[in-house]
């Protein structure tokens, strides 16, 4: 319908000609010619409403646009990264393996170097988390675990790495303390993101996750020997007595949340 | 492309109904005139093009629910019949059931005799509630008049959230909280049933109804003032009366009657809300008869007041439904629902005013007007009163035989005396 055609040219006329805009405007025109298809087989024959009643559904063309051209931006560019970083990783791992060996001949040490390898392939498998992650955040709350495992996953990796990097150059004698470490930094980061993300349940993760942190940080000060065996495991009563204070403070900001009918006599409108 | 809607609470709630009621909500409006039916059809369609949730199905997986929007026909929607028995067409279009699954969730009848027009709507309380469907039908009338008189397209039908948090939208963040922290079971947990006859396969929907003149309706008015009751406090008090009567509950029986609240007292602007349920109950009790009306009366303001008194009125259950509705697949939600929901045995929803100049349609105002809840399946009863120009329709759909008729117009009887000893017309 040309009212359509005017509308859209209309509220466009102030931007630039670009292949975006045209395929915007053409896109938009075929909506709402098939709207107008829809009304049409309800049984609407009114020219003027059909064209009225379309155009009320796109108050806002104008807008529109910036949210599709940004968006559209926000794609190609997603679809470049995408696209790097499928012929990126065979090409780095390829690149990691040459290194090794072009090392391993020209200073005939081999021990040790395939740590070049195993991080260039965690480096990816990041890359690679990451990026998934992004797209599994914009979905709905009910995906997100999905991207809490992955990140949960990148933090284990990082901490196996640079377990394997300290074994190899300083010697695996405590090193295995970076494993239990590596599960704190786990823990606490999946808090945070779940804090930040505003999860469901965050305070029964909070409650279950501090004990468990305390666990593991009384593991490791008795493994590195700065806290006995014997003693140490007040820590995991620390870990406890923290709990049950977040949770009085948890129960006391509720409470203040919490409706005294009786206090209230205004609402007497009716 | 196949277009989906979120199936937000009520639609939810409503939908587990279906074992208590037919979830159609009825109206109907009479004029001295032949209305346009084309012009009629272009503002339907529309509206409906505007509440697409009017023709959607809705889609129950057990894992989820939600609404599918399906194309259709204004013609499938819009019956036009020139009845012999007007009445008996009215009643046979009104005791219709949409089912939830039909691409069609509201149907319109056009009656036409003698050059007067009878108007009569049914849709599905999945899509609106009484409140939304009094605004929706002044909507129509306003755009069929501005339409018919001036070619304004028919596009003024609000459209925006469906969802049941547009209940907290008028409140402070502190407000909010406190109200989504009002876990409360509000179900009503009392055992006194209307006498009707007991179940039978061969039960057919109807509608009874009784008016109450306008020279009652001023009397009532007045009475009430004087005890410091609403009309509405006044029929509740009638129906609780006619009850212990007609049910020969004992005098010293307490006795709940769930009183259907509209939610919109909390929201200041409706302006860019979608058409939704935002209806709750709150349980008018009496600790017994009293020895007379005018005691009951005292019981039942003093019950009223109650609620009038609270800031969060109505919004007790609401989020413990989202809890049960949240956790788990909507099959197992239900179920776990039903658990703790006892459907009212004994409900009434005062509809309110129907303004007749908002009704009028190319200048000529209704000359009767009516609007009622669902049919209720035994044991279960609403009784839904509405008032147009001063006089008072009330109304109980029941599904149920003759003798069931017998009984709920015995009740409008006794209802009638009361109301009579009420404002003084009547020894008791």
């Amino acid at each position: 319908m040309k009212v359509f055609i005017d509308a859209i040219e209309n509220a466009c006329k102030d931007v630039k000609y670009s292949e975006l805009l045209y395929k915007y405007k053409r896109d938009l025109l075929d909506e709402m010619n098939d709207r107008a298809c829809d009304v049409q087989q309800a049984g609407l024959t009114d020219e003027k409403v059909i064209s009225d009643l379309i155009l009320s559904e796109y108050p806002d063309i104008r807008g529109d646009f910036d949210r599709f051209f940004a968006l559209e931006k926000r794609k190609r560019k997603e679809s470049l990264e995408h696209k790097l970083l499928a012929i990126g990783t065979p090409l780095f791992i390829i690149l990691a393996v040459a290194v090794y060996v072009i090392q391993g001949i020209m200073f005939d040490t081999w021990s040790g170097n395939w740590l070049i390898i195993v991080g260039t392939a965690f480096v990816m498998c990041i890359l690679c988390a990451l990026a998934a992650n992004r797209k599994i955040l914009r979905l709905k709350k009910v995906f997100h675990p999905i991207a809490r495992l992955l990140t949960a996953g990148c933090v284990m990796l990082v901490a196996v790495f640079v377990f394997l990097l300290c074994g190899v150059t300083i010697g695996w004698g405590s090193t295995w303390v970076i494993i239990p470490g590596g599960v704190i930094a786990l823990l606490l980061g999946d808090l945070a993101f779940a804090f930040i993300t505003r999860q469901k349940f965050v305070m029964i993760n909070t409650f279950i996750y501090i004990p468990a942190v305390f666990t593991l940080l009384y593991v490791i000060l008795a493994g590195v020997g700065i806290v006995t065996w014997g003693k140490g495991w007040a820590l995991i009563l620390l870990g406890v007595a923290l709990d049950a204070v977040i949770g009085l403070c948890v129960l006391l900001n509720n409470a203040k949340y919490k409706y005294k009918q009786e206090v209230e006599d205004i609402w007497n409108e009716n | 492309m196949e277009r989906k809607l979120n199936a937000e609470l009520w639609d939810k709630m409503h939908y587990l109904f279906r074992d208590f009621n037919d979830r159609m909500v009825h109206v109907e409006l009479n004029y001295d005139f032949e209305i346009d039916v084309e012009a009629l059809k272009t503002v339907f369609i529309c509206f409906f093009e505007k509440a697409p949730v009017l023709h959607s199905r809705f889609v129950d997986n057990h894992f989820t629910t939600h609404w599918e929007v399906m194309p259709y026909n204004i013609d499938d929607v819009i019956t036009v019949e020139y009845p012999e028995n007007v009445p008996e067409a009215v009643e046979r279009f009104l005791t219709q059931y949409i089912p939830p699954e039909n691409p069609i969730q509201m149907k319109v009848a056009v009656f036409f005799k003698d050059g007067k027009t009878t108007l009569c709507i049914v849709e599905n309380h999945m899509c609106m509630d009484g409140g939304d469907l009094k605004y929706f039908v002044k909507a129509l009338c306003q755009n069929y008049n501005d339409y018919v008189n001036e070619h304004i397209s028919p596009i003024k039908l609000r459209t925006g959230s469906r969802s049941y948090e547009e209940v907290y939208s008028s409140f402070s963040p502190t407000e909010t909280r406190m109200a989504k922290n009002l876990y409360k079971n509000v179900c009503a947990k009392d055992d006194h049933t209307f006498p009707l006859t007991n179940n039978n396969i061969a039960d057919v929907p109807f509608i009874a109804r009784r008016k109450i003149d306008e020279e009652r309706f001023w009397k009532i008015k007045a009475v009430g003032k004087k005890h410091g009751a609403t009309i509405n406090d006044m029929l509740v008090t009638a129906y609780f009366y006619s009850l212990y009567e007609l049910a020969g509950y004992d005098p010293s029986d307490s006795v709940t009657i769930s009183c259907a609240i509209d939610l919109r007292r909390h929201i200041k602007d409706t302006g860019d809300m979608g058409i939704t349920n935002h209806t709750s109950f709150m349980q008018c009790n009496i600790p017994e008869r009293g020895r007379d009306i005018f005691q009951t009366l005292n019981y039942v303001v003093r019950s009223v007041n109650k609620f009038k008194n609270d800031k969060f009125m109505g919004l007790y259950g609401l989020p413990l439904l989202k809890f049960g509705y949240s956790i788990l697949p909507h099959g197992a939600s239900e179920e776990v629902i039903k658990i703790g929901y006892s459907n009212p045995l004994l409900a009434m929803s005062n509809i309110g005013i129907l303004e007749a100049d908002k009704l009028a349609l190319s200048g000529h105002e209704p000359t009767d007007a009516f609007m009622t809840g669902a049919v209720k399946y035994k044991p279960y009863v609403l009784l839904s009163a509405t008032s147009y120009k001063n006089v008072v329709t009330l109304s109980m759909c029941v599904r149920g035989n003759e003798q069931d008729k017998k009984i709920v117009n015995d009740f409008f009887d006794l209802m009638e005396k009361n109301l009579a000893v009420l404002t003084g017309d009547a020894a008791e």
